[in-house]
């Protein structure tokens, strides 16, 4: 069992491998990445710009085809998209990585020019004075006097251009005043070639080398190799931000999750009771007109796909002025916060629950029939059953036999499946669901991911919820034997 | 063969019983059979045409006006426009090509010259004269898309309905009729469906069966391809290979249904796969099996002529789900906008056209009512195949 498991878990390895190189493949074969939308993006902005300087200058409507994106901006957008090292780094980052990122590129300090850069989430001041490059940390611990550093006059110069709230003593030069306390970070140059792409005229990609100077950090190998931002990869669970939001892929999927868990576990409990129910109801009467009718019923809700219920429930019920009647707010999961915020206890009560009903309904309706049909074939099929009828011949009452003794063994397929749905319901997004009313769940999330091109985004969700999939499918497995020791995993050997 | 075996009959007579699913497979298959010819049913061109005792078939041909003794040899687009209603009139209407070709009502620059007497002209058009992509720019209701079938009151001043014209269920935002359009677009649908579960259940068959019956590393190997290919989410690939194929020159409508098809079957076989692989993997340890390997049979003679045979049950079970899960797929990406083009009829683009535009039931209400019917009947016939041919329903 436990080795079982064990082997389980190791398979799951070479599948996200898989999912990773797939993607990757995909994103180096397909045109139109990252990098273009956001150059386009840029151009045009600039094109936007220059028209509307152009209809007053008139003079520069040439500059629009002539425009070209700055070398140092195209490097910086390079750097944050990842996209500044060889295709083969680029991969293996995804798996697993080590190295020490740069703080900065030294094309980008430029001579004696100072900038200030965020690295690993920390302020850093960077300035270039001939060959020596100086970095400083703004770091928070103002009471920690060892931290402080003092400094020339030319140097608090620039570094009060940088952060004006700092201020120096004349004499000592050291720092008087400011939010925190400067400290020295010792820092080291070292030379990296990098891929790069140039345009030609006709607008044709040339890949060139190119080589430039890189500031890291000061580290021991044995620092480098214990601090834990050296260390990149999915498999480290480093999801790297978000394009487009410019936050931690795994903070958005945490801030979508409520809106899908929420539809999901309403429609869970809902589902699993009223199939429950219907499902017992359904063999006691077996055959009766209620059964084929209920049987139908669940049949043309399994026949309706839900997102075309939506739209239909949303024009024809909805807010519009031409819907028949006004049953279901349009959008979002309750009223905009200026009237939300203004109602009663009772009253956001009731408009939570208002915004529910029409997308609950839509992803509910096909997941009946599945369910109900199980748990009335498996009471069906415990009805015949030796034990059933010895406790129907001792004279026990119909509705007891049912109870005590059927429904008890009758529940086992169903409760088996029960963990595994219950997990996927809480991440289940339903892409066309969510975004014909407008919810701004994880479907929606992967959705919006996918068509802006945020290749992070993207690939941290597919990664994430393929890995609660196979996890979720291990433990339905698992469950089988648990409840049931006659099932033995070591069958397919054979 | 033993696909009409006694047992085959046998289940076969249990599924007409099924009140229900059978008389859902007789509607399914008459609504399929009206639908087929759809360009009898709804087009924009007369069926028969018979001018001056000639007979003419513009559905099946397209003529040119030398053809029906005109002088030009350019062929006649639109049967309703003013030029062609000028041409049978019996006008020699002085022309420039180009305007031919543009199909616009001309400003005649030199005065007609009334060649004969009008023609005898005899027409029979189908059903609704409009097919799903025609579109008058010279009609009464030109540049007024969205119109209702019914007519309406507005202002105190009686707009005229699309009824009156011949669109019996109003038309949509491009001024395209909403009839036709559903009625392609169903045929479209259930061919679509029809076509993906037959290629997709050959796929799943095919690598299932190779799974299951060696076993194994193969096994070990396809489970981890699938769970691989199956994680990455259908619209990206779609998106991607749609973008990519884009960018090799424009598709054709019927190319672009094809490459829809082909992507879609990308991802489509791995339910059936999962089945197959069950079942050999179950019967490759069975004593035929092992009998039929024992007398030397190859490999494909068994999992072909022992083991499928045996294994029919959920290819039958499968396939009317299979269609419905097609339909199903082409609506959702058409439903996103990346499905078919726009011409092409297709009920999710209608959809999202009905979302669009909240005011216009008359666009909704059809469309729901025709895919909901179509998903439903498929939902009957799957029921009833399902409670025939699974032993687990008795």
């Amino acid at each position: 069992m436990w080795s079982y498991i064990l082997k389980r878990l190791l398979m799951m390895i070479p599948t996200g491998i898989g999912i990773i190189t797939v993607f990757f493949i995909f994103s180096e074969i397909v045109p139109g990445g990252p990098l273009d939308q956001v150059e386009s993006l840029i151009m045009d902005e600039a094109r936007k710009a220059a028209e509307s300087g152009a209809s007053f200058g008139g003079a520069n409507s040439q500059a629009g085809a002539m425009m070209a994106i700055d070398p140092q901006i195209r490097l910086q957008i390079k750097r944050k998209l990842g996209l500044n090292h060889n295709a083969l780094e680029r991969y293996l980052r995804m798996l697993l990585w080590f190295s020490p990122d740069s703080m900065i590129s030294s094309q980008e300090i430029g001579n004696r020019e100072a900038r200030k850069v965020s690295f690993r989430g920390q302020k850093l001041m960077v300035y270039r004075e001939d060959d020596a490059y100086h970095v400083y940390e703004n770091s928070l611990s103002i009471d920690d006097r060892d931290g402080e550093v003092s400094f020339d006059a030319e140097t608090q110069l620039f570094i009060s251009t940088l952060d004006p709230s700092l201020r120096f003593s004349p004499e000592s030069g050291q720092q008087v005043d400011g939010t925190g306390a400067l400290t020295k970070v010792p820092a080291k140059v070292e030379t990296e070639s990098f891929d790069e792409v140039s345009y030609s005229e006709s607008g044709v990609r040339i890949p060139i080398k190119e080589e430039r100077e890189e500031v890291y950090p000061v580290q021991t190998a044995w620092e480098a190799f214990t601090d834990w931002d050296n260390w990149h990869g999915y498999f480290l669970l480093k999801f790297p931000n978000s394009i487009t939001k410019n936050k931690k892929s795994y903070e958005l999927i945490a801030e979508r999750l409520p809106v899908s868990m929420r539809l999901g576990i309403i429609s869970f409990f809902l589902t699993y009771t009223s199939c429950l129910l219907l499902g017992i109801a359904k063999a006691v009467r077996n055959g009766t007109r209620f059964d084929t009718v209920t049987s139908l019923l669940v049949l043309i809700g399994y026949g309706i796909p839900g997102f075309v219920l939506a739209v239909l429930l949303i024009t024809m019920f909805g807010p519009s002025g031409d819907a028949v009647v006004h049953l279901f707010p349009l959008r979002g999961l309750h009223s905009p916060p200026e009237i939300y915020n203004a109602l009663g206890p009772m009253a956001k009560l009731w408009d939570n629950i208002h915004h529910l009903i029409a997308p609950i309904i839509c992803l509910t309706i096909g997941s009946f029939a599945g369910l109900t049909m199980l748990t009335k074939n498996s009471v069906l099929e415990q009805f015949d059953q030796l034990y059933a009828v010895a406790a129907r011949a001792r004279g026990l009452s119909q509705r007891r036999v049912l109870f005590k003794h059927i429904l008890r063994n009758s529940l086992i397929p169903l409760v088996t499946g029960f963990p595994a749905r219950f997990v996927m319901m809480f991440f289940a997004g339903s892409l066309l669901i969510e975004k014909i009313f407008s919810l701004d769940g994880i479907g929606l999330l992967g959705y919006t991911a996918l068509v802006e091109r945020d290749y992070p985004l993207m690939v941290s969700n597919l990664f994430v919820f393929t890995y609660i999939g196979l996890i979720c499918r291990l433990l339905s497995d698992i469950g089988y034997v648990v409840v049931d020791p006659r099932i033995s995993f070591e069958e397919h050997r054979s | 063969m033993s696909l009409f075996s006694p047992e085959f009959k046998k289940r076969c007579q249990k599924f007409r019983r099924n009140r229900k699913s059978f008389f859902s497979l007789v509607f399914l298959l008459a609504l399929f059979l009206l639908t087929l010819p759809a360009e009898l049913l709804c087009n924009d061109k007369p069926l028969i045409l018979r001018i001056d005792g000639e007979w003419f078939f513009p559905v099946f041909k397209t003529y040119t006006y030398s053809d029906m003794g005109g002088e030009h040899d350019a062929p006649i687009l639109s049967y309703r426009s003013p030029l062609f209603k000028a041409f049978l009139a019996g006008e020699s209407v002085a022309v420039d090509m180009a305007a031919i070709y543009r199909d616009e009502a001309l400003t005649v620059e030199e005065p007609a010259i009334p060649r004969a007497a009008a023609r005898k002209v005899w027409t029979l058009y189908p059903l609704v004269r409009h097919s799903y992509k025609s579109y008058y720019e010279s009609e009464i209701l030109p540049r007024q898309t969205l119109v209702c079938p019914a007519s309406q009151v507005a202002d105190g001043q009686r707009v005229p309905g699309a009824r009156e014209e011949g669109h019996y269920l109003g038309t949509d935002k491009h001024g395209k009729d909403v009839l036709a359009r559903l009625i392609y677009g169903f045929r479209l649908s259930l061919l679509f469906g029809l076509a993906l579960a037959l290629t997709s259940t050959l796929i799943g068959c095919i690598l299932g069966a190779i799974q299951g019956y060696f076993g194994g590393i193969v096994d070990l190997l396809g489970q981890r391809a699938t769970e691989i290919w199956g994680s990455i989410p259908q619209l990206m690939l779609m998106m991607m290979l749609s973008d990519f194929l884009s960018r090799q020159g424009h598709l054709s409508e019927g190319q672009h249904v094809m490459m829809l098809f082909l992507i879609l079957n990308l991802t489509s076989w791995m339910g059936m796969a999962a089945h197959m692989r069950a079942m050999f993997l179950r019967a490759r340890n069975l004593d035929y099996v092992k009998a039929a390997k024992s007398l030397g049979a190859s490999n494909r003679r068994i999992m072909i002529t022992h083991i499928l045979p045996n294994s029919l049950t959920p290819i039958v079970t499968f396939l009317p789900f299979a269609v419905s899960g097609g339909i199903m797929a082409l609506v959702g990406l058409d439903f996103l906008g990346f499905g078919l083009n726009y011409p092409t009829p297709s009920l999710g683009e209608m959809l999202a056209q009905g979302q669009d535009n909240i005011e216009a039931w008359w666009v909704i209400v059809p469309t729901f009512a025709t895919l909901s019917t179509l998903l439903i009947l498929l939902t009957f016939v799957g029921d009833g195949v399902r409670n025939a041919f699974d032993p687990r329903f008795k």
